[in-house]
């Protein structure tokens, strides 16, 4: 009698049958208004700095694409339908807001899309594989440092050795920056792997800081805390000019998709099955044959990686490099930040780079007091609503659909 | 059932601190029998799998699996080898569905972990999930997240994923623990199934002892760290010693 | 050499507050496994709160005859009593809300037996936020001069420099460390709360309230942070950032020292001191905090129960 394992042999190549649904009728008047509410959503912002009479009408779509992903079930026509144009509608917004604003506007703008960048990276980490990692400013510093570093061709002096580095494009140069970042993160984080619980999250912490010393102090290296000058005149990749803010905008948003696609990519993979098992219940894993070590670096390296990739963009987004930013204060931001959107959801981290960078501006009632706010929402969150604003948003679905 | 061994376990201590947990155990399990192992709390029962699983580390002795030495591997080789388990207190992943936990149990000994990431996302595992998930009547929950499944049903995941990777010996640390008598009928019944129409072979500890001796063919009597006795279930049921252990003589 | 000893002594009295910390740290996780990332803060938050007790502030309206405390000018007559006062009045204060409080309102909720120690120390994270925001918002304008209650003097036995403060704080530090030890090896209650930290089910079987002595816990490190922001708060002047690095040496001390035992966490206080304090001088004053950091991870990676500690294999 063949084993169930061969038979699994046979069947590789088959598609794999998954029992047919029933998705339900396809409802004209949910996907009408799916649609209609999404492009006012995405068209009312354009070419206006501020909303006024037109907010209510903004916020009202807003609340009926919300509320539309909150009421239809998931599985069926409906449901695909809200769903792909929610998602278009996203798109669609990031594309196409940024038409017409200014160059301050467009460098927060891009901010945002790097540090959802950053984020997302973080979410692979901590929110699906369960790995805490305090070190993303770090990584976001060496990817910055690095991508400049490589990007001018200035000679350095750093521990008395004295060169002048190499002058590469600058898609190669941001390649250089992940992958440097992937090396260091498998460096230290090979110490944690002995051990489980808290010690990545000490190793990070620590690394963190060492990175901001050097930063700060190999002044040969980095210019340390005079800033490294990162603004560059010529910045043409593929014949576009990147200097012109709004080209480099799209140029970052490009990067964004593809994180995000690589991200979703690996989640839906085998590779995202170990990494939840590995957050769920380690001890399990390694009993079923998940190799612990592996998929922590694993999942450690390419949250790292991501936020190199991003240090590179960032860095040219803003005129100095300084050690400051890639502070350990800075990475409990994007900890918090990530933990707040909602840990192990693909919409989580973009909700939770709002609040430390577009909403920054937008809350400016609370004073200076936002970040103090900031905080006690972390700890109320914690109590509260552990899973963050996407997952208390998935909990509420979950929820309305079993008093169906 | 053979006489040939298929885990050999040879003089394994462990102690911790000053106690000794394990005490010079050794024993075979033999290929295609169901091996119970039995005795009072705290004899030492689980640290002993944990020792030939690779929980623990043991301080003395050493592990085979089919003549190779697997003393000093970590679990997830001894898993990928064929050696499967359960723990004593339930352990499921929570987050994901019942089909996903069987597939995260299955897919680790399925190629390496690069090539994985390239295949299909169900590396055609779907037939045998799916079949598995038959065999232990989970059907209508194949897609809930298993922390939705109540206490008996979470039982019956965590045992199904031992086994979706085909192991050659399948370790189960208190199987009947907490299960109701209904459910209990059907873990004896997957266990026999799986048992006489695979050949899987089983180690079982077990505090049920009707359970166990109407499930196994040899059982291993354990005391006090040390292996106090093996022998058929008639041979242990009339054995003075064996009362003695659990009744405190 | 003489040098060399200078900058010990200094190196071993900074020590000792980095060993009161590590000490409170060590213990919270110790007996309760509650990871407290806003230790630091907790240090932090006396230090200010102190201050505004010692000196007069308008807002608090204390009025101006109660000695001591209201009408106090610092470098007026009587700055270091204000102070001792104001860490006498403090205590209490610590223990209701940074051990009572803290242990109810948060580690309750947030640490379930056999679940996730995560969800504390995303709350902890946010909770050192928002008490190093609050106090640079109120504060952070100019650091606070913290008047040491030691005096300003300084000797030289020998040619080597030494400050009344740093001696101070050396003896202060002892005296407590030595007071905690007695504590927990020669009273009774002491020796219920070891027990309920080493084994809290074998505790709880012989009839120790495990709970009790964990809240017992948490009310001591309050009063060792207490103490600790008082020793510290005169080099560091009572900072709101000063949180962030004292919260750090908290933990590289506890952990390279042994964070699963009282004298582990206290030589790595010790230790941390005289490495910060030689690798200012010999090295680079830069990279002084580099050493320490350094030293975690190898820890980490070669003997993560530290140096003193006491290897754990976890029971399954």
């Amino acid at each position: 009698m063949s084993t169930p394992l061969s038979i699994a042999a046979e069947l590789e190549h088959r598609s794999d049958a998954i029992p047919e649904l029933d998705r339900g009728r396809p409802s004209w008047p949910i996907a009408l208004a799916s649609i209609a509410a999404t492009t006012l959503v995405v068209l009312l912002p354009i070419g206006r700095s501020d909303l006024s009479g037109l907010m209510w009408l903004w916020a009202m779509a807003l609340a009926a694409v919300v509320g539309l992903n909150l009421w239809v079930p998931v599985e069926s026509w409906n449901g695909l339908v809200v769903k792909w144009t929610s998602l278009a509608g996203a798109i669609a917004f990031l594309l196409v807001f940024p038409l017409g604003r200014t160059n301050a506007t467009l460098v927060d703008l891009g901010l945002f899309v790097v540090f959802a960048i950053v984020c997302l990276g973080l979410n692979l980490t901590h929110g699906i594989a369960g790995q805490v990692s305090l070190a993303q400013a770090g990584f976001l510093g060496i990817g910055a440092y690095v991508s400049v570093l490589l990007d001018t061709g200035r000679p350095i002096a750093v521990a008395g050795i004295e060169t002048t580095l190499p002058n590469l494009p600058f898609l190669l140069a941001i390649a250089v920056a992940g992958m440097t970042c992937m090396v260091f993160s498998v460096l230290i984080g090979f110490p944690a792997l002995r051990v489980q619980g808290p010690w990545l999250a000490f190793v990070t912490l620590a690394f963190n800081l060492l990175v901001f010393l050097v930063l700060n102090n190999e002044a040969g290296l980095t210019e340390g805390s005079r800033g490294l000058r990162s603004m560059r005149t010529d910045l043409t990749v593929f014949g576009i000019d990147l200097f012109e803010t709004r080209n480099y905008y799209y140029f970052c948003l490009v990067f964004l998709f593809a994180a995000a696609a690589l991200v979703w990519w690996i989640v839906r993979s085998p590779w995202g099955r170990a990494f939840k098992a590995l957050r769920d219940n380690p001890a399990r894993a390694a009993s079923l044959g998940v190799d612990i070590r592996a998929y922590t670096l694993l999942a450690f390296s390419i949250g790292a990686g991501l936020a190199g990739v991003a240090g590179a963009l960032y860095a040219r987004l803003i005129e100095y490099l300084e050690p400051r930013a890639f502070s350990i204060g800075q990475s409990f931001d994007f900890f918090l930040a990530t933990v707040i959107g909602g840990l192990g959801t693909m919409v989580g981290p973009f909700i939770g780079v709002s609040f430390i960078t577009v909403l920054t501006d937008r809350l400016r009632f609370t004073g200076d007091y936002y970040r103090v706010w900031f905080g006690l929402f972390v700890v109320v969150m914690t109590l509260v609503a552990p899973k963050g604003i996407a997952g208390s948003f998935n909990q509420l679905r979950s929820w309305l659909r079993s008093l169906r | 059932m053979t006489e040939r061994a298929v885990v050999r376990v040879s003089n394994v201590s462990k102690s911790f601190g000053g106690i000794k947990a394990v005490d010079d155990v050794s024993f075979e399990v033999f290929d295609g029998e169901i091996l119970g192992v039995i005795g009072p709390n705290g004899c030492g029962k689980t640290t002993l799998f944990n020792c030939i699983l690779g929980q623990y580390r043991p301080d003395r002795g050493r592990v085979e699996l089919s003549g190779q030495d697997v003393s000093r591997w970590p679990p997830h080789r001894r898993a990928n080898a064929g050696l499967a388990r359960t723990f004593q207190l339930l352990q499921v992943f929570e987050s994901m569905s019942v089909r996903d936990n069987l597939k995260t149990a299955a897919q680790e000994h399925i190629g390496s972990i690069g090539r994985r990431l390239f295949r299909s996302p169900d590396l055609g595992l779907g037939a045998t999930v799916d079949r598995l998930i038959e065999r232990f009547r989970l059907g209508h929950l194949a897609d809930e997240p298993a922390r939705n499944l109540s206490y008996g049903q979470q039982k019956l995941l965590d045992t199904a994923m031992a086994f979706v990777s085909d192991p050659a010996v399948v370790f189960l640390d208190e199987p009947a623990g907490g299960v109701n008598l209904t459910m209990l009928g059907d873990l004896r019944d997957r266990i026999q199934d799986l048992n006489q129409n695979d050949g899987t072979t089983f180690a079982v500890i077990e505090h049920n002892m009707e359970f166990i001796f109407g499930l196994a063919h040899r059982i291993v009597v354990m005391e006090q760290g040390r292996v106090l006795t093996v022998g058929t279930p008639d041979e242990i049921r009339d054995d003075p010693q064996v009362l003695e252990v659990y009744l405190g003589g | 050499m003489s040098t060399f000893i200078q900058i010990s002594f200094s190196g071993l009295a900074t020590g000792a507050i980095f060993a009161l910390a590590a000490v409170g740290f060590a213990l919270l996780w110790q007996t309760a496994g509650a990871i407290n990332f806003a230790h630091g803060e907790f240090i932090a938050l006396p230090a200010i709160v102190m201050l505004l007790l010692g000196e007069d502030r308008p807002t608090l309206g204390i009025p101006e005859w109660v000695p001591g405390i209201g009408g106090t000018a610092l470098g007026g007559p009587l700055p270091e009593l204000g102070i001792v006062l104001a860490f006498v009045v403090t205590i209490p204060l610590a223990v209701l809300v940074l051990g009572y409080l803290f242990k109810v309102s948060l580690v309750d909720r947030l640490l379930t037996p056999g679940g996730n120690d995560i969800p504390l120390v995303i709350a902890s994270l946010g909770l050192a936020l928002t008490i190093r925001e609050y106090l640079r918002v109120e504060f952070g304008a100019r650091p606070e001069k913290f008047p040491s209650v030691f005096g300003t003097d300084r000797w030289r036995p020998g040619g080597i420099a030494i400050s009344a403060d740093d001696v101070g704080v050396l003896v202060v530090s002892i005296l407590v460390i030595l007071a905690l030890q007695v504590f927990l090896r020669r009273t009774f209650l002491g020796r219920q709360m070891e027990a309920a930290a080493q084994s809290p089910d074998t505790a709880r079987v012989l009839g120790i309230r495990v709970d009790r002595m964990i809240l017992y816990t948490f009310a001591i490190n309050a009063v060792l942070v207490t103490v600790a922001a008082l020793l510290v708060a005169p080099t560091t002047h009572a900072r709101w950032d000063a949180g962030l690095s004292l919260g750090l040496v908290a933990f590289t001390a506890a952990i390279i020292g042994g964070f699963n035992q009282v004298r582990g966490a206290l030589f790595g206080g010790f230790l941390v001191g005289l490495l910060q304090n030689w690798s200012a001088y010999y090295v680079s004053s830069a990279y002084r905090e580099a050493i320490p950091l350094l030293l975690l991870i190898l820890v980490i990676l070669w003997r993560p129960q530290g140096l003193f500690g006491i290897a754990e294999e976890r029971r399954l």
